[in-house]
């Protein structure tokens, strides 16, 4: 397989992997969600033990604190079935482009076979095949000048079905960008559920710290909460890089069938 | 990839594909035939999705793509079939013909392309080659080695495809054509004593192929036998005690240790 061809596939089989690790970490912010959740649970819990007016402004903040994963639920569904449908359409994606390079490859083998019949010194890797205005031009390229009718027949056949393949997966890709930026949205959305979850932790912190008692059990609660949003940024972050590589590659893998 | 053409005769002619030297080595090497008869081509078995690409670059060398009318896959095997969404997808009018039992099998090769296959019965069939073409008659082969298998024969030729059967595991450089049927058995033997599981299905299949009585017999993989090599094989083939697996019994016995361990 050629260089260009080669690269072609690693370029797409790299952005499904991508798309397959957006999908688990949407999947993970589930569990990161129900965490935070218990732990607000337990500073009520904690809260209502002390029965003071202290107690009772800890009680309002930690139920606001459980609320979050409440309110935050209906993105995290939305997420997950955002990057389920970007994983799907990656792998529609991945199948069809697969196509595309076995007949690219098929195509780069015939010219280059052509080329060396008619002691031309160029070779296949010196055309664009993968490039959609390069296949259209192809057949009639000076050099195929003296190719057999069925030489320039096949390489005419076998560049109109890859012209094809490039523009129903260019339709898929664009919809995969798209997904892209819708997933890339909800995850700035939640990130801001994160900095609110880490303002109530140190309210609380604040209220704690008048207590007498119960000092330390509201600073690990706060501690909980901090680790917590910590994983949930490294996670979204880790989904947001994971996004902009998808987004870079897909857009020269584009470029690639697309560019003059 | 190398390609010949073994069988020319007017407008007929048949021509082999195969010892692909490009691919890689842990791909099983196939030998891929086409028929052209009067402009019309049929591809019999036309290899896996990781040599299409140099099959395709070869048949191309003979035929148009619009020349092929039809494909023939004689069992489910990947590297049978696993590349005919392929084919279907450069050429939407070509009519992919498979045993019955393994449409359902081999449409999960479909690789998201309209998957149309044409299921050939348990008796066999009569086929013609696209409009103009012969016709060639696709024989039952079943459990030889596939539950559901089929050759090819075809009269004007006098040319039976094998598949499977008389399946050499041969070196690259071996010769297209057998020429010392003894020294060629030590390539066949371990294949058929392994790939076919039933002694009676063969016997018949060998009837079948003494009745035909052809003149090449074109196996999947390997060489081909011509003219005295055929009834040697054939031969061959009759005195084969295929199907007994006790020979391996003691190695493939689990061992208690081992059985107890799984059980945990």
């Amino acid at each position: 397989m050629s260089q260009q061809l080669t690269k072609y596939r690693s370029d797409i089989s790299q952005v499904f992997k991508l798309g397959v690790n957006i999908l688990n970490n949407a999947r993970a912010l589930k569990g990161i969600s129900l965490d935070l959740k218990l732990l607000a649970v337990n500073g009520i819990v904690q809260a209502g033990k002390i029965g003071s007016s202290q107690g009772q402004s800890l009680i309002t903040l930690s139920g606001f604190l459980s609320d979050l994963p409440i309110q935050i639920a209906p993105e995290l569904e939305d997420l997950e079935r955002i990057t389920t449908d970007l994983a799907r359409q990656l792998t529609a994606s991945l199948i069809s482009i697969i196509r595309f390079i076995f007949y690219s490859n098929s195509l780069s083998i015939s010219l280059d076979r052509l080329l060396i019949q008619s002691k031309s010194s160029f070779r296949a890797s010196d055309f664009k095949i993968l490039n959609i205005q390069e296949l259209t031009k192809l057949s009639k390229n000076d050099v195929f000048l003296k190719a057999q009718d069925l030489d320039k027949e096949n390489i005419e056949q076998i560049a109109q079905v890859n012209i094809g393949i490039s523009e129903n997966s260019r339709l898929m890709l664009d919809k995969a960008l798209d997904l892209l930026s819708k997933a890339a949205a909800k995850i700035e959305n939640l990130k801001r559920n994160g900095f609110i979850a880490n303002y109530m932790g140190s309210n609380i912190l604040i209220e704690s710290s008048y207590l007498t008692s119960d000092q330390q059990s509201f600073q690990a609660l706060v501690n909980n909460i901090r680790n917590i949003v910590n994983r949930l940024d490294t996670n979204l972050d880790s989904m947001i890089n994971s996004i902009k590589d998808a987004e870079n590659i897909l857009r020269s893998v584009m470029m690639a069938n697309q560019s003059n | 990839m190398k390609s010949e053409i073994i069988f020319e005769s007017g407008d007929h002619k048949w021509i082999v594909l195969g010892r692909d030297a490009s691919k890689k080595d842990e791909v099983i090497d196939t030998n891929e035939y086409i028929i052209v008869s009067n402009g019309e081509a049929m591809l019999l078995d036309p290899g896996g999705i990781e040599i299409f690409p140099n099959v395709l670059s070869e048949i191309t060398k003979y035929v148009s793509i619009e020349q092929i009318k039809v494909i023939f896959a004689s069992h489910q095997d990947p590297d049978v079939s696993s590349s005919l969404a392929m084919w279907l997808d450069l050429a939407k009018h070509i009519k992919i013909y498979c045993p019955w039992l393994w449409t359902g099998f081999i449409s999960h090769f479909g690789m998201g392309t309209d998957f149309v296959l044409n299921p050939i019965p348990d008796e066999g069939l009569e086929l013609k080659i696209g409009d103009k073409g012969s016709t060639v008659f696709l024989v039952p082969a079943h459990f030889c080695h596939s539950s559901g298998n089929f050759s090819v024969y075809d009269p004007k030729a006098n040319i039976l495809f094998s598949g499977d059967i008389g399946a050499a595991l041969i070196p690259n450089d071996a010769p297209l054509y057998v020429d010392d049927f003894a020294s060629h058995i030590k390539y066949m033997e371990k294949f058929h004593l392994r790939w076919m599981p039933s002694v009676g299905a063969l016997r018949q299949w060998v009837r079948r192929a003494r009745n035909i009585n052809p003149n090449m017999i074109v196996p999947q993989h390997g060489s081909i036998f011509v003219g005295e090599n055929v009834h040697k094989f054939l031969d061959w083939l009759d005195n084969l005690e295929v199907g007994k697996w006790e020979m391996g019994a003691e190695a493939s016995d689990i061992n208690k240790a081992v059985w107890m361990k799984w059980k945990k």
